[in-house]
């Protein structure tokens, strides 16, 4: 079932054009990656996706509900969460509070949602530092809860925004691990990236944009060997 | 932030104590003491309704005493001229400003409006409506509106402060209720997140407007009600002071000294600028010819830039500590 | 409804425009040049009153030539505030900052309640009261002089900004703090003077207004508001934009004094602003900070 559906989505800033008809498809229980070279709109398709942006023209369809107007917090009710690139936590709350912010999204009670929050940090590994203000973690912690926070809120679409950028090779091929025992679990992943290592290691599933517009899309291995795109990357120095 | 689930029973003891010692205060001190003090705690009651907004919040309003003005109004007319009582005013003027800080919260949401545009905003609403109270005929002009001198329990008006002072008590216990209430409530999660960071706290399903309007709304309607409170016990409404800059200066003075964003700090913050206000008094009337009130006022304005500068957080948490271990040890 | 009336209104208006928009300007440099959002900035005008009053009563020194001295004491005031207080704020948070301005603003109108007492003062000087007659419109000297006084100093600012080094400097060292300093300017010495310069505005603020108005305390705040609303009104941060919002709000209120008083002028005024406020706080000129930092 199409879990996430992008139509036809424009959006312009000023003059210069982002998304110029963008129509991509996410499969629900599968891992999406989403590549394309610097400019290509990877970032503004993300931001309309998850509700931060409202495009000029197109619709966002999520579990075949109309979804265009909501903002993103209507979204996540729905099940479509987001981590950010830059991690965006609450400095001053502990990380298993901050987890709890995510887990309030689905119940009233602090108490039940908290022993929820727990359970997700236990999940992700985390339980050592999870008393540890959620500001004087390191970078690759901040990654790791990021996803936690996200994953509290029961998302049926997870949506990753280069969580692999800046962490060294160990860092990323824990992340690796970390996001397929999420999605094991049952939770539908599109991971942005420029980390190929990282494409081609967790994502069976591919699609490929460029100027605002989607090139192509299928299995890794197919697309990854797709002349034009390698072409369009021909020039980039991500690791292939 | 502490855990306050597991500090319940022992965090209570404290405050019971100090409860139970206010209670006997109108009965061993002299009526002047009194006053001060229930006068104080209507004050630290205000403290505790701008502590909802701006403190969980974050939503630091420079003009909260347009709100102490509503329900100071909407207390004093009826009762003068219809002889409603005094608690159906408070409600009311509870409610009045509910509606206006709805308003201002949802337009302030709604176009964004942020740090000093936001302050400057509230300072001129209550501006606004303290300038409408000064020309209006019907609300007695720059005069104001003087409470009659009777007793009557129905409407709530008394010639003596006792009545006054255990209702002030009251409400200050309401407070410190309500705001615990909130502290642990999902909406006290969500204020807090929200002011660490809206982007975070929208991606994780808060309606970022929602919560700031919904605090806005609660602490305007619990400060409108400390409006009424305010003028029935001090019998007169002058709309300089229910209006004015003062008036909103006290509220965040007493809360950021005492700690915003906590249960206890507003009572404590008050706490300390009482005793601060009744020292300069008498050092003013002891240095002779100096107003009082004016010094008072200064030092406030010190103190307050000394908070800006050097404790945000305020000192009331660590005042706290140190009195705690001394008396309960 | 005369024609002399409307003629008055309009020429007054705009008199008293150039001073409020001086008086903004002050404030526009600080938020705009410095970043911060002091908007304690109208009780120096105050201060610049009573201190007029003051040397005039003791000394019978007029407030033209005193302005000389004023104006003096002003700018070194102003560098020894930057140096021992606005410096030390600078870092803090943003809501902090506005409650330092508040507190400052608060502890000033109070010092000045102390030591002048709270009944209103009057300066008065002859020549400064004489009435000026253009056909039947009349206009007070004081009026005239003080709109001069602050069209010459604003004309002034605007030549040292432009065209002397210091003056592109502190311009330079207002768009971007960290990459003045690493090419060598010293920021905290350009910050100081342009602190001192917005004093120096506030002190011409107050002397146009000095012998127009009754002198006291609450002034203070007043004028505070005022200054906050001009820099607003013409964009926080654009110096033009302050100019042209002081006319446009001398006009305002004078226009508006043809029908009622002063105290609902204001009113109007107020409530307009907050209006604008919330709609589009870049400023009539749209190139004001939109948001806080």
């Amino acid at each position: 079932m199409a879990l996430l559906e992008v139509r036809s989505v424009k959006k312009a800033f000023g003059g210069l054009i982002a998304l110029d008809g963008m129509s991509i498809v996410v499969e629900e229980g599968r891992i999406y990656g989403l590549i394309g070279p610097n400019g290509a709109g990877k970032t503004t398709l993300f931001n309309i996706a998850s509700g931060f942006y409202a495009p000029d023209a197109g619709e966002v369809i999520f579990a075949g509900e109309r979804v265009t107007d909501l903002g993103s917090h209507e979204r996540c009710a729905r099940g479509l969460a987001r981590t950010f690139q830059i991690p965006k936590m609450f400095p001053e709350m502990s990380v298993v509070d901050n987890v709890l912010i995510g887990a309030l999204s689905r119940t009233k009670e602090v108490k039940s949602a908290r022993s929820y929050a727990e359970e997700i940090v236990d999940f992700l590994g985390m339980t050592r530092k999870k008393d540890a203000l959620a500001g004087s973690l390191r970078v690759h912690e901040l990654k790791r809860l990021e996803i936690a926070k996200a994953l509290a809120t029961k998302p049926k679409l997870l949506l990753l925004d280069e969580t692999m950028a800046g962490m060294n090779a160990v860092e990323q091929d824990q992340l690796i691990r970390l996001l397929r025992k999420v999605h094991d679990a049952g939770t539908t992943l599109l991971v942005v990236e420029h980390v190929m290592h990282a494409v081609v290691n967790l994502c069976q599933h591919v699609v490929v944009v460029n100027a605002g517009r989607m090139v192509v899309e299928g299995g890794t291995r197919e697309v990854l060997a797709n002349e034009e795109v390698i072409r369009i990357y021909l020039g980039e120095d991500d690791k292939c | 932030m502490k855990r306050a689930e597991n500090t319940a029973l022992s965090g209570l003891i404290g405050p019971v104590a100090i409860l139970i010692v206010l209670l006997v205060v109108p009965f061993l001190a002299g009526r002047y003491l009194t006053q001060v003090i229930l006068f104080g705690l209507i004050t630290a009651y205000l403290c505790g309704a701008w502590n909802i907004s701006a403190g969980y919040g974050g939503l630091l309003s420079f003009g909260h005493a347009a709100f102490i003005g509503t329900g100071a109004y909407a207390t004093a007319i009826p009762l003068v001229y219809y002889g409603l009582p005094g608690w159906l005013g408070m409600l009311m003027g509870g409610a009045i400003s509910a509606v206006f800080g709805f308003g201002l919260s949802w337009t302030i949401c709604r176009f964004r409006v942020k740090g000093f545009y936001f302050a400057v905003s509230t300072i001129l609403f209550a501006e606004v409506l303290g300038s409408i109270a000064t020309r209006s005929r019907y609300l007695g002009r720059g005069m104001g509106v003087p409470l009659p001198s009777v007793t009557n329990v129905f409407t709530l008006q008394f010639l003596s402060v006792i009545p006054y002072y255990y209702m002030a008590l009251l409400l200050v216990c309401a407070m410190v209720l309500i705001t615990r209430h909130v502290e642990r409530s999902r909406l006290g999660w969500y204020l807090r997140a929200t002011r660490q960071s809206e982007d975070a706290s929208s991606a994780l399903g808060i309606d970022v407007t929602m919560v700031k309007v919904i605090a806005m709304t609660l602490s305007a309607f619990l400060t409108g009600i400390g409006g009424g409170m305010y003028v029935l016990a001090l019998r007169f409404c002058d709309p300089y002071d229910v209006f004015g800059i003062m008036f909103s200066t006290t509220l965040m003075l007493g809360t950021l000294l005492g700690g915003r964003g906590t249960v206890y700090g507003p009572i404590i913050g008050i706490a300390i600028l009482t005793a601060v206000k009744e020292g300069l008094t008498f050092t003013a009337e002891a240095l002779g010819g100096m107003s009082s009130f004016a010094l008072v006022l200064m030092g406030w304005g010190v103190i307050l830039c000394l908070v800006a500068k050097f404790v945000p957080n305020g000192i009331g948490p660590w005042v706290w500590n140190r009195v705690a271990k001394k008396t309960l040890v | 409804m005369t024609f002399e009336l409307i003629i008055r209104a309009l020429l007054s208006g705009i008199l008293m425009g150039a001073i409020y928009g001086v008086l903004g300007m002050g404030f526009t440099i600080v938020y705009g040049i410095v970043d911060l959002p002091l908007f304690t900035h109208g009780v120096f005008a105050l201060w610049a009153m009573y201190f007029l009053f003051t040397l005039f009563k003791y000394s019978g020194l007029g407030p033209y030539p005193g302005f000389l001295l004023l104006f003096a004491l002003a700018y070194l005031f102003g560098i020894l505030l930057y140096k021992t207080l606005l410096r030390f704020i600078l870092d803090i948070e943003h809501e902090m900052q506005l409650v330092f301005a508040l507190g400052l603003l608060i502890a000033l109108s109070n010092l000045a309640l102390i030591i002048f007492g709270p009944t209103s003062l009057l300066l008065s000087i002859h020549w400064l009261e004489r009435v000026v007659f253009l056909g039947e419109v009349s206009l007070k000297t004081a009026m005239i002089v003080g709109a001069g006084a602050s069209v010459l100093f604003i004309v002034c600012m605007e030549m040292f900004f432009r065209k002397t080094e210091t003056g592109k400097a502190i311009r330079a060292c207002s768009d971007n703090r960290r990459g003045a300093s690493i090419i060598g300017l010293n920021v905290n010495r350009m910050y100081a003077i342009a602190i001192g310069i917005s004093l120096v505005c506030s002190a011409v603020a107050g002397l146009a207004f000095a012998p127009l108005v009754p002198i006291y305390p609450d002034l203070g705040f007043e004028y505070a508001v005022l200054a906050c609303l001009v820099a607003v009104l013409g964009g926080a941060g654009d110096m033009k934009g302050a100019l042209v919002a002081g006319f446009i709000m001398g006009l305002l209120l004078s226009v508006q004094q043809m029908f009622y008083d002063l105290t609902l002028a204001r009113l109007t005024l107020y409530a307009i602003m907050l209006g604008l406020l919330m709609v589009r706080p870049t400023g009539i000129l749209g190139k004001g900070k939109s948001f806080a930092k």
